[in-house]
C-alpha cells in the first residue's frame, strides 16, 4: 500500500474509499494483520482468519490523518473498522457478535470450519 | 479518565427508558457498556451502536474514553 505521508487529506480519503471499493473486505486496523497492536484490531484479524477470509488491510498507526479522514468519513470513531462490500459492518464487538451468531458467517458467504 | 456516572447519564438522556450498566475494565478510560434501550427495536447493530457513541461523543472526543466496548439490545418484546 502506498505510504500516505506525501498526500493530501483529499488523496487519503480517496485511497481510503478506493481500499474499500476494490476489496471484497476490509480492515482499518492498529498495526498490521501480522503485527497488531491492538487488541481489539487483533480480534477482528484473528475471526477473519479462523474463516479463512481474504481480506485487505490498513494499518491507521502510520499517520494519523487516516483515522480522522476515515472517521469523518465513516461515521463510525473507533478502529478497528471492517467494511464488507462497501458497506461497514462496524467495529470489533459487532464484528464478533455477528460470528459468535453466524450472521457473519452469511454476510462473508463462508462456512464455519469445522471444529 | 472516564465519569462512569456522568456517561451513565448522557447514554440515558439520549436514550429515554434505557437500561445502562457501565463497568470500568482497566485504568478508568477501558469501558464496557450494557445497554438495553426501546430506541433500539429494529435496529441493526451498526445503527444500535451509532446511537450510543453519538450520546458520548463529547468524551471520546476528549480522551476521557479510550476504548468503549458494547453490548446493546432492544428490551424484549412483550
Amino acid at each position: 500500500m502506498s505510504d500516505t505521508l506525501t498526500m493530501s487529506e483529499q488523496e487519503i480519503l480517496e485511497q481510503v474509499q478506493r481500499e474499500v471499493q476494490d476489496n471484497r473486505v476490509f480492515v482499518f486496523m492498529k498495526g498490521t494483520p501480522e503485527m497488531p497492536r491492538c487488541g481489539f484490531s487483533n480480534q477482528v484479524v484473528q475471526i477473519l482468519n479462523h474463516l479463512k477470509v481474504e481480506y485487505g488491510a490498513r494499518d491507521v498507526l502510520t499517520d494519523p490523518r487516516i483515522r480522522e479522514v476515515l472517521g469523518g468519513w465513516s461515521q463510525w470513531p473507533t478502529i478497528p473498522q471492517i467494511f464488507v462490500g462497501g458497506e461497514l459492518i462496524g467495529g470489533c464487538d459487532i464484528t464478533t457478535e455477528l460470528f459468535q451468531s453466524g450472521e457473519l458467517q452469511k454476510i462473508l458467504g463462508v462456512a464455519s470450519p469445522a471444529e | 479518565m472516564a465519569d462512569l456516572h456522568e456517561l451513565t447519564t448522557l447514554i440515558k438522556a439520549a436514550l429515554p427508558g434505557s437500561e445502562v450498566e457501565i463497568v470500568d475494565q482497566g485504568g478508568g478510560d477501558h469501558l464496557f457498556a450494557s445497554i438495553t434501550a426501546p430506541q433500539f427495536a429494529n435496529q441493526s447493530l451498526l445503527a444500535q451502536h451509532r446511537m450510543v457513541y453519538a450520546a458520548v461523543q463529547e468524551r471520546l472526543d476528549d480522551g476521557s474514553i479510550h476504548a468503549l466496548a458494547l453490548k446493546t439490545r432492544a428490551p424484549e418484546a412483550s
